[in-house]
């Protein structure tokens, strides 16, 4: 009776194997005619599940996902979603050191544009024998057919191609033969038109393991474009009035040592301005003026009701200007575009659209100011750790643009429970994690359990975790007891530990050797444990 | 790898011990051999699970990144890194379908890409969510076991391989998942 088990699924192992060789279910039955009542309803499954077939995935979602894992192998990652575990963007990750040499590539690009030098974003790169962390894949039209778009200023130029920067990084896009050229007007164009500090609109799509995209199509947006060599031909001004000088008056009696004569000369107005652009970071802001620091050289700009700002002028941020030199050498700022700075810190206090973080590596806290355009990522606890993307404004607080609450993981055994708080240890570390009413707890954590903990991370080098899962305790492999109980059925026993603890073990597709009858003693090999019923691979009367 | 090769090729890595060190250290190559190998597997694992096609094609990718963060913690034991990723991928569709059932929505009719035949697309629909929910209240190891033995129609050999564990526990797996998934589609059928 008790071999019944292990025949039957024998037979039943048979028959899957014929099945997936192409035999019909009823053409096993017949073959087994004493075990068909029980069989038929596992191979009528077996025989649903073959006839299933999962639709294939879009190529364009394989692509994607390949390149979703391609760049965070590469250290570009998208933003992450709340609460996930938050790795730095790519400067963040180089560390402080990394981030000034990531700032300095963006500058020698912006120097290479201003030079005229044309140098490939890439040939900078290689000489500095530094992986690009900027480059990104970013754009999406919205169609599935895996190409991208792109709108950005060209701020490096080369036969092949052209590096563009977009609001957030810079894309690096590749001329081929199939590259179409147009002006905004629909006029063709070419890629000798393409100019540094053009705007540019691309159609692109991804080149596989690399982080350049071939372009489709390239629309130059700039209406026009004067050259950048050729001198602006002068155009013709009225000579300046002589302006009478002022009949000299008689001479009033005045203060001993004090004579002042006043000829205003009014100064020609210059008309004629070359387009001219900068990389640098501003170092002061006056009113009506300001003065960007780059490459070592301080030029001073001055502004006008015209001049557009993309964030805020203040001093100690990165910019990009766009202005007008004048003949007399004098610079009008037409466009800057500040760069959002991004830092970690550490929240103090939060209330309403007001955060009060402390800065990593800096002295007093500072505001943040949050609109609803601002993207929150995880609880604002105080003492939680955030990194911060914002524009820094004249007053010294901040516009965010993003706060994103610092979580990690981490896998350790729990050593000790003191309230609400855990503390997990692993090879290397050991690491204080609290809870609170938010935690989600998988599992039970209990003293000497695995847990893999996702958590904030605190100003004070603690956590507070936001999720805990337990896994489940080891089975043992084996265990030895005396065979109390068998079922009717003859699938299911019940063994006595020496504990007194008495399982459930289910023989029903176990080998036995022995026969299996109450008060023997078992030796039961555990397949896996389910609802508490340990399923045996083998049962073995020991005596 | 058994005493012959070891012997051929002394000092050698096993291939998968050695994919996965280079993983570790950002080869692209090693990922990328990584997502060719095991992407088909896992989303038809995730598929299973959730019915959508669209939501298994995004969860997918989350689950290659979620390995690619992972991954030093990962330690190999001789079990192929398939298992973790579909361990990963359990986790992931786990987080999905408490968030999906937060907001109370479902994507009955958006799990099928179309087929080139005749047959009902809506009933094809509807046995997939079945077949789903089905799925969803196997064990993470019998549903390994269901998606390898008759989704991918790997031998029992190679589904062991794949799962790390001998051919007899996986059998055991496929009798009581082909059992479970029998009685839950029966009780579904008899309750509509």
């Amino acid at each position: 009776m008790f071999g019944m088990g292990g025949e039957f699924r024998k037979v039943l192992d048979e028959c899957l194997s014929r099945m997936a060789g192409g035999e019909s279910p009823q053409a096993c039955l017949a073959g087994y005619p004493q075990h068909a009542s029980k069989l038929q309803p596992y191979l009528e499954t077996a025989a649903a599940l073959r006839g299933l077939s999962a639709p294939e995935p879009a190529a364009s979602a394989r692509q994607g996902a390949r390149q979703k894992l391609l760049n965070a192998v590469a250290g570009v990652e998208d933003a992450p979603a709340a609460g996930a575990s938050f790795l730095p963007s790519a400067m963040l990750r180089l560390g402080s050191v990394g981030a000034a040499l990531a700032m300095f590539i963006v500058a020698a690009m912006g120097a290479s544009a201003f030079l005229g030098e044309g140098n490939p974003v890439g040939g900078i790169l290689d000489a500095l024998n530094v992986p690009n962390p900027i480059a990104a894949l970013i754009g999406d039209d919205g169609e599935d057919d895996g190409v991208l778009e792109f709108t950005g200023e060209a701020i490096s130029i080369s036969s092949g191609g052209v590096a563009i920067r977009t609001d957030d990084d810079v894309v690096m896009l590749r001329y081929t033969s199939d590259t179409e050229f147009e002006w905004e007007s629909g006029e063709p164009a070419s890629a000798g038109d393409v100019q540094i500090g053009m705007s540019l609109f691309a159609r692109a799509e991804p080149v596989p393991n690399t982080q350049f995209f071939d372009v489709l199509l390239l629309r130059l947006l700039d209406g026009s474009t004067p050259s950048p060599t050729a001198a602006p031909e002068p155009t013709a001004t009225p000579a300046p009035e002589a302006t009478a000088t002022p009949e000299p008056e008689e001479p009033t009696p005045t203060p001993e040592g004090d004579h002042e004569t006043k000829t205003p000369t009014p100064e020609p107005k210059p008309s004629v301005c070359t387009a001219v652009a900068f990389d640098g970071k501003i170092l002061s802001v006056g009113s009506g003026t300001f003065s960007l620091k780059t490459e070592g050289v301080v030029r001073n700009f001055g502004v006008n009701s015209e001049t557009v700002v993309l964030g805020y002028l203040a001093a100690g941020i990165p910019a990009h200007v766009k202005a007008c030199k004048f003949g007399d050498g004098s610079l009008v700022a037409t466009k800057v575009t500040t760069y959002p700075q991004e830092f970690w810190a550490t929240v103090v206090s939060a209330s309403g659209a007001v955060v009060t973080v402390k800065i990593e590596g800096a002295g007093s806290p500072v505001t943040l100011h949050k609109t609803a355009e601002t993207d929150v990522s995880g609880p604002l606890y105080a003492n939680v750790k955030v990194t911060v993307k914002a524009y820094k404004k004249s007053d010294g607080s901040y516009q965010a643009l993003s706060i994103v609450v610092k979580t990690t993981e981490f896998s350790g055994k729990v050593s000790a429970i003191n309230g609400s708080t855990y503390t997990v240890t692993n090879e290397s570390n050991t690491y204080s994690v609290k809870t609170n009413g938010e935690t989600d707890f998988v599992g039970n954590p209990v003293i000497g359990a695995g847990v893999t903990v996702k958590a904030y991370k605190l100003g004070d080098g603690t956590y507070l975790a936001y999720k805990i899962i337990a896994e489940a305790p080891p089975v043992q492999s084996t265990f030895t007891g005396t065979l109390k109980k068998i079922n009717a059925a003859g699938d299911t026993i019940w063994v006595e530990l020496e504990s007194t603890e008495v399982r459930t073990v289910c023989i029903e597709f176990s080998d036995v050797v022995g026969t299996l009858t109450v008060g023997v003693t078992v030796k039961v090999y555990v397949d896996h444990v389910e609802g508490g019923t340990y399923f045996a691979s083998l049962v073995k009367v020991i005596s | 790898m058994d005493v012959q090769e070891a012997i051929a090729l002394p000092g050698s890595l096993d291939p998968e011990a050695e994919l996965i060190e280079r993983a570790k250290g950002s080869d692209r190559a090693a990922w990328d051999e990584i997502f060719d190998r095991h992407y088909q597997q896992v989303y038809v694992y995730v598929f299973c699970r959730i019915g959508d096609r669209m939501a298994a094609e995004d969860l997918v990718a989350d689950v290659f990144v979620e390995a690619w963060r992972g991954i030093r913690r990962f330690r190999y034991k001789g079990v192929p890194i398939v298992a973790w990723l579909y361990r990963i991928a359990h986790n992931e569709t786990a987080d999905f379908l408490k968030q999906r059932s937060k907001a109370q929505t479902q994507t009955l009719n958006d799990g099928w890409s179309g087929i080139p035949h005749s047959e009902d697309a809506s009933e094809r629909v509807a046995l997939w969510q079945s077949v789903a929910q089905a799925f969803r209240k196997l064990t993470t190891e019998q549903q390994m076991v269901l998606v390898s033995r008759f989704l991918e129609g790997l031998t029992l050999a190679e589904t062991a391989e794949v799962l790390g564990k001998n051919e007899n526990a996986v059998k055991a797996l496929e009798f009581r998942a082909l059992r479970s998934v029998r009685k839950i589609l029966a009780g579904a059928g008899a309750a509509a």
